[in-house]
């Protein structure tokens, strides 16, 4: 589904360069659930922002199925991020003056691909993430996690082939944080959504099947859940974390 | 809702305030510059100031920077409008929207508005002129020539300035639509400017700077003028204000990022002076053309008090009601004839005091000026016993018109200063040798103590015997009559005045048509020499200068230059108020856009604070602080960016204004203090505007972020 190859991202602030990706490799199968950890300025957001085609790469390849995304154009690029990708924000970035519902309807808008179905598609959508009720709300009305359960399904409302989220819990208190991964969940069992999500946050990352912690810029470990219970799957990433402290 | 157009329409729907403020603006300008130019092609403004005269190019001037004002401020208000709307820019970009589809929908709005805007501007300023015509009609001046009528030509500028915007605001468009870093664009509202860090010494070196380049700006020209003998070229002389705008840059950047409260206050204000250090760039920038927008509405919002000001005093000070004069070979008004037209007026004349005086040739010094291509022109000065002439008046003839009681020793002259016993510019007293033109005989004579009299200022006085020798064989060519009269009721004498001075320039030959810089001396010396003389009515009009034209004569150029404009007081003036009544209008327009485009930026600029402080103050709310100590560090932060530029601006153009008054004739007159008084009423006025302004914007930044 998703193949990065050998990333490189540098950043240039006064003379100074700041290399921020040296090298990163990694891949994310159809219907997998993996998430991205790693310490503050380890690359995680300017990884996530490259696949996303927000910032261009230095040097490395990334795929999606078959399609070289560095090599679109920018209406291609634009029509991969509408149709084949969905976003999910730190921030939420609802539109305020748009209800709950619009919102979610709004990649399909902007696709121009909303029919009868996609309007129901998006009621599901609201039934499945529990906001059916604040359908007709504005963000203005609503709480924190319901801002991110109404992104998640906005990220899905085009059949996405991969939902990119950037720390989807940051700003969340710890039941809308579990309110969310439950989203993701059952957009993952309901849905076969494929996901690749940056957290720093221990316990939403073992919800996911596969956990990549980076370092410095590059891939320092890569953990797989298997047949481990969530629980301990978080054990095992605190452990991870703690080593790579000690290091 | 099912197309991207809806979902546009929604939104736009939704931040109506944001298209509201963008159109509001672009109207405003055409609105005001549609009325202006309609009011300037009008008969009343083209005879008071014509084509090609000073005051034409004056407030030609100060209205291209109140155009420049207009630019600015849609300019600016156009910046907000793409500010506010990249966050839903960023958005539908990162969720798949293409930049076709954007520039679509960003084009049809900004069609609808910069059409819509410019089109409803150019429709209601006609309208809009007229209502400020017949208001001014109503309170002011109301007479046959304030007829206001609309041409096409009054649209052209309107007509370009739609032009402008449109390119502009496609322009901002297109850059705004072509950024390619959607995580910027996302981003873009909550983006801080740093700022190099700022010395404490900035803001003295900044005033040391301001005072210096203010000063040897103004004196600098002149000290080469006269003591290096040098007409420096514009561009030399423009260099030595250049230190006074690093100054103001320097000033505007060390209170914005230091303050002036020095370390004793540093924790007192610590949120408000990070938070202006780090938006340091873009708020001096901007607060420099508001502090230039400032100065210049009040140049415009000065002139017509200064000059109103100080010419009614002076016409109040006269000491006679009526005073004309006119060369011995014209056929004017004598007392019978004046008599007469009096009663017709039901005008009773109480006095009448008329005294010839001789126009004789004096010695003195003057220019050979010599090219020097892009340096300028250097000069050296070389005697003449004869270079120019002067108008002189027997110390019997002297004493009968002014009711001074002097006594002059013979071979003495004595020049006359005004009454205040300035303006020895008109009047150098260092005549030696005074020549008879008819007989080229010559009287030597040395300077006698000045005489103060501002109605004959420029003229000399000698004693009786030596005016009798020196005037002997004069024509009536070098000859003038002088009358003073009163009359009994001045103030009711309008129609009397009128109709004396529309008979004295009939009944002046064109030759006497001249502009007061005319010397019927040099003139002679100038034919004797087979040169032309350079004020000749024929090197007048060549040189692109209007000539005295009877047909002009209600001007403000003939009423001001005229060499035998008539002085009578209630005409004076009842016409001053005519003309000034315009210049005040003008003035009050270009203030009114120069001080908008102040208010707009201002607005703009503190909207920009509320944005990118959001974040901020949510985080100090978090820590505990309070509403009242939130408020207080907004309130400084945007007070700086209001009433710095007002403070400093203000300063300068009072500065300035003084510089121009006291160095006129190295002085200030009761009039000129009367005038000034009457600019600290302007200030005061507008000042109070300035705040309500700031405290709307207070208000409505205050609502953003919820303190």
């Amino acid at each position: 589904m998703l193949t990065v190859k050998d990333l490189h991202k540098s950043y240039q602030v006064g003379n100074a360069t700041y290399e921020v990706l040296k090298g990163v490799s990694l891949t994310v199968d159809e219907g997998a659930f993996v998430a991205v950890m790693g310490p503050s300025g380890s690359g995680k957001t300017t990884l996530l922002n490259c696949i996303s085609c927000y910032i261009p790469a230095d040097h490395g390849s990334i795929l999606l199925g078959d399609t070289e995304l560095a090599r679109l154009d920018e209406d291609t690029l634009a029509m991969v991020r509408n149709r084949k990708l969905g976003f999910v924000f730190q921030e939420f970035l609802l539109l305020d003056g748009l209800t709950v519902r619009e919102n979610i309807l709004l990649p399909a808008i902007i696709g121009g691909t909303v029919s009868e179905a996609t309007e129901n598609r998006a009621d599901q959508l609201c039934d499945v993430f529990g906001i059916a009720a604040i359908r007709d709300k504005y963000p203005a009305e609503i709480s924190g996690g319901e801002k991110q359960r109404t992104a998640v399904a906005r990220a899905l409302i085009n059949h996405p082939l991969l939902i990119l989220a950037d720390e989807p819990t940051g700003n969340l208190d710890s039941k809308s944080s579990r309110a969310v991964i439950r989203s993701f969940e059952q957009a993952k069992a309901a849905l076969g959504a494929t996901i690749f999500m940056v957290t720093h946050d221990s316990f939403a990352a073992s919800f996911c099947d596969r956990v990549v912690i980076l370092r410095d810029g590059v891939v320092w470990q890569a953990l797989d859940r298997g047949t481990l219970g969530r629980s301990a799957f978080q054990d095992l990433l605190l452990d991870a974390i703690r080593e790579m402290g000690k290091e | 809702m099912r197309t991207f157009s809806q979902v546009y329409a929604v939104l736009r729907r939704k931040s109506i305030g944001q298209y509201a403020l963008l159109t509001g603006c672009i109207f405003f300008s055409a609105l005001l510059m549609t009325a202006y130019t309609c009011m300037m092609r009008s008969p009343t403004i083209l005879t008071v100031l014509p084509e090609g005269g000073d005051s034409r190019k004056q407030v030609m001037m100060i209205f291209v920077l109140a155009v420049i004002g207009c630019a600015v401020f849609t300019t600016y208000a156009a910046g907000l409008f793409f500010r506010q709307k990249s966050r839903e820019t960023g958005v539908f970009l990162a969720l798949g929207a293409s930049r076709k589809q954007l520039r679509s929908e960003l084009w049809k709005d900004l069609a609808v508005i910069s059409l819509g805007a410019c089109a409803a501007g150019a429709i209601l300023g006609g309208p809009l002129a007229w209502l400020i015509w017949t208001l001014f009609r109503l309170f002011l001046v109301d007479s046959q020539q304030m007829a206001l009528s609309f041409t096409p030509q009054s649209y052209l500028l309107p007509l370009a300035f739609a032009a402008y915007v449109i390119v502009m605001l496609f322009f901002l468009c297109a850059c705004f639509i072509r950024r390619t870093n959607i995580i910027d664009i996302v981003q873009e509202s909550h983006r801080s400017e740093p700022i190099r860090a700022v010395k404490r010494w900035y803001g003295p070196v900044g005033i040391v700077l301001l005072v210096i380049g203010g000063a040897g700006g103004y004196l600098m020209p002149s000290f080469f003028i006269r003591f290096l003998h040098w007409y420096a070229p514009a561009v030399v002389s423009g260099i030595f204000y250049l230190p006074a705008l690093i100054g103001i840059y320097m000033i505007l950047l060390h209170t914005v990022v230091n303050g002036w409260h020095g370390k004793r206050q540093k924790y007192k204000n610590i949120i408000s002076v990070s938070q202006m250090r780090f938006q340091g760039r873009q708020t001096v920038r901007n607060m420099l053309v508001m502090t230039l927008l400032i100065a210049g509405a009040y140049f415009a919002s000065f002139y017509a008090p200064i000059l109103s000001t100080n010419s009614t005093y002076g016409i109040d000070q006269r000491p006679v009601d009526f005073a004309y004069h006119w060369r011995n070979d014209q056929s004017l008004p004598q007392q019978s004839e004046v008599e007469e037209l009096a009663a017709a007026y039901h005008v009773t004349i109480t006095s009448w005091t008329q005294q010839t005086a001789a126009y004789l040739g004096t010695d003195g010094t003057y220019s050979v000026e010599k090219e020097n291509g892009a340096l300028g022109t250097t000069y050296s000065t070389e005697y003449a016993e004869l270079l120019d002439g002067a108008c002189f008046f027997s110390e019997s003839a002297w004493n009968a018109l002014t009711g001074q009681e002097i006594d002059l020793a013979p071979s003495t002259c004595a020049n006359v200063l005004d009454d205040d016993g300035g303006s020895n510019y008109l009047s150098g007293g260092d005549v030696t040798i005074v020549t008879n033109m008819v007989t080229r005989k010559q009287l030597h004579v040395t300077p006698a103590e000045p005489l103060r009299y501002t109605m004959l200022l420029g003229s000399y006085v000698l004693d009786d015997s030596d005016y009798a020798v020196i005037s002997a064989g004069l024509t009536d060519l070098w000859q003038e009559t002088h009358v003073f009269f009163n009359v009994s009721d001045a103030d009711s004498s309008y129609s009397f005045a009128k109709a004396l001075f529309n008979e004295i320039v009939d009944r002046s030959d064109l030759e006497v048509m001249q502009l007061d810089a005319y010397d019927l001396v040099s003139a002679t010396l100038a034919a004797e020499a087979g040169q032309s003389y350079t004020y000749s009515r024929e090197n007048v009009a060549a040189s692109g200068f209007p000539v005295i034209d009877p047909a002009d004569r209600n001007s403000s150029d003939f009423r001001s230059y005229w060499l035998y404009m008539p002085q009578f007081r209630v005409l004076d003036k009842s016409d001053f108020v005519t003309t000034m009544a315009v210049f005040l209008m003008l003035f009050v327009f270009i203030a009114l856009i120069c001080f908008a485009a102040v208010f707009v930026i201002a607005y703009t600029r503190c909207i920009t604070i509320a944005l990118t402080s959001r974040q901020v103050y949510d985080d100090l709310r978090h820590l505990g602080a309070p509403k009242a100590y939130l408020f207080q560090s907004i309130k400084k932060q945007l007070t700086r960016v209001f009433f710095v530029p007002a403070l400093v601006g203000t300063s300068l153009i009072f500065a300035f204004y003084s510089m121009i008054l006291y160095f006129n004739d190295n002085r200030f007159t009761a009039g000129e203090f009367a005038g000034m008084a009457a600019c600290v009423i302007v200030v005061a006025v507008l000042s109070a505007v300035l705040y309500a302004i700031y405290r709307l914007t207070r208000r409505d930044v205050c609502r953003r972020l919820g303190i």
